[in-house]
């Protein structure tokens, strides 16, 4: 699967990413403290973080802002690998383990994505989707403001292991900024389709989100039967 | 010409009997679904991959193979759900139509980015329901290894109900989207909602709008 990096997903859908979660009141009951954060922080997307990313696009060339998305994915690779082994997948645990040894050193740490021209696809696991796995719910729809990267209670939690696990982040402090510039460049296109488009900006986002994260915990396997027949049945 | 015609019962036998051997193999279901997947694949893919056609003509091409493979009303029943039911039959019939307007305007928009990528038939898998999920990869370009599920239901032929992006299903994310507004405003508030939208679209696409994306 595509990491974050990818597509709809991208910079912002990170601001919106997460996970569903299913109670009686449905995925969001904290919407009236979300709604105003998920306002401000797409003030500094649209203000901001979407200028800002458009410049960095002008001046880069395409294979430079590849170049620096594949350098940010590689390095989230330990970070997959943990979880990889925290959720007894021992197959992907390898998988990841060769590619991350491919691109470190034939792909110049990380700059050239070499192991997917291989073969060894990009594959995606972090803290959240291993509680994930093992049962934890992902808790109500969560925003925080200026830090988009999560939305659901379960995945801020874990935020901490899953920055300790990144190498990166000890090595430099506050680098993940260029990664947030990087990946709101390479979608700003869907970014701004979608919000120009959307029915309801702040209910796609969040629903992009807490599918996403679903997603992500699930590998896309089956979903259970009572989702299937929520998502897929209708009275005549 | 006498002698090809000749030969013709021949042919004819031997295709009939060659579709007889080959058919209970494609007979199931699953198969079946897939096999309609990968042709609408292959078709949209050589239209996209023509350099001759004009932007326009390749949209509406892809438009007209997408209205068959998509079966909107299934589609708009599933995602207004026990909401359809608020809707008149007058009302039923718009919100098809102006919800496929507003699917096949979003995808064309896309068309215009076409930058050679391929799609990969992956996979599929038989649902519980009956239903068909058509798992693809896109490969190459931007977004290169993103899946795409297409899920199929068959009414007389496989067609496409919904559509399924790195995980994140159309019918659940427009489900959502139009709950609030059926909440606050009924089926009227969707409608005018949904045209809102339809008509901006048509009014920056018109001359001396935006430049369509090609």
């Amino acid at each position: 699967m595509k990491s974050k990096g990818g597509t709809i997903g991208g910079a912002l859908a990170a601001a919106v990413l997460a996970s569903a979660c299913s109670t009686a009141e449905g995925p969001d009951p904290w919407r009236g403290y979300n709604e105003p954060v998920f306002g401000f922080n797409d003030g500094l997307d649209r203000f901001v973080l979407g200028p800002v990313a458009r410049g960095w696009d002008f001046v880069l060339p395409e294979f430079a802002v590849t170049g620096v998305d594949n350098f940010f994915r590689h390095w989230e690779l330990p970070r997959t690998f943990v979880n990889d082994l925290l959720q007894a997948k021992p197959l992907p645990a390898g998988h990841d383990l060769g590619r991350f040894l491919v691109n470190t050193t034939v792909g110049v740490a990380g700059f050239v994505d070499v192991a997917s021209w291989i073969g060894l696809q990009e594959n995606y696991e972090d803290f959240g989707t291993t509680f994930g796995y093992w049962g934890t719910p992902a808790g109500p729809f969560a925003l925080l403001p200026v830090f988009p990267f999560r939305c659901t209670v379960r995945d801020w939690l874990v935020y901490p292991l899953d920055a300790a696990t990144n190498p990166l982040s000890w090595l430099v402090f506050g680098i993940g900024v260029i990664d947030t510039v990087n990946l709101r460049a390479i979608n700003d296109e869907q970014i701004e389709e979608n919000r120009r488009e959307a029915i309801d900006w702040y209910v796609f986002v969040r629903d992009a989100c807490l599918q996403d994260r679903e997603g992500e915990v699930t590998d896309g396997a089956e979903p259970s039967a009572s989702e299937e027949e929520d998502l897929y049945d209708f009275e005549e | 010409m006498t002698s090809r015609n000749r030969l013709r019962p021949g042919l004819r036998i031997g295709l009939a009997l060659a579709l007889a051997l080959a058919l209970p193999a494609a007979a199931a279901p699953a198969d079946e679904a897939r096999a309609a997947m990968e042709e609408t694949v292959a078709d949209v893919l050589a239209i996209l991959r023509d350099d001759a056609l004009p932007l326009q003509t390749k949209r509406d091409r892809i438009q007209k193979i997408a209205y068959d493979r998509f079966d909107f009303v299934t589609m708009s029943k599933l995602v207004l759900k026990r909401d359809w039911k608020k809707f008149d039959a007058a009302q039923q019939q718009e919100f098809v139509e102006e919800f496929k307007e507003h699917l096949s305007a979003r995808y064309g928009e896309n068309l215009g980015r076409y930058e050679r990528e391929g799609v990969e038939v992956t996979s599929h898998r038989a649902e519980n329901n009956g239903d068909v999920t058509v798992m693809t990869v896109i490969r190459g370009g931007q977004y290169d290894g993103t899946p795409v599920n297409y899920r199929l239901r068959n009414a007389s032929e496989w067609r496409v109900i919904d559509v399924v992006i790195e995980n994140v299903s159309l019918v659940s994310s427009f489900r959502q989207q139009f709950a609030d507004v059926l909440a606050k405003s009924g089926p009227s508030g969707v409608l005018t909602r949904l045209k809102q939208r339809n008509a901006a679209r048509a009014a920056a696409r018109s001359p001396g709008g935006p430049a369509d994306g090609g």
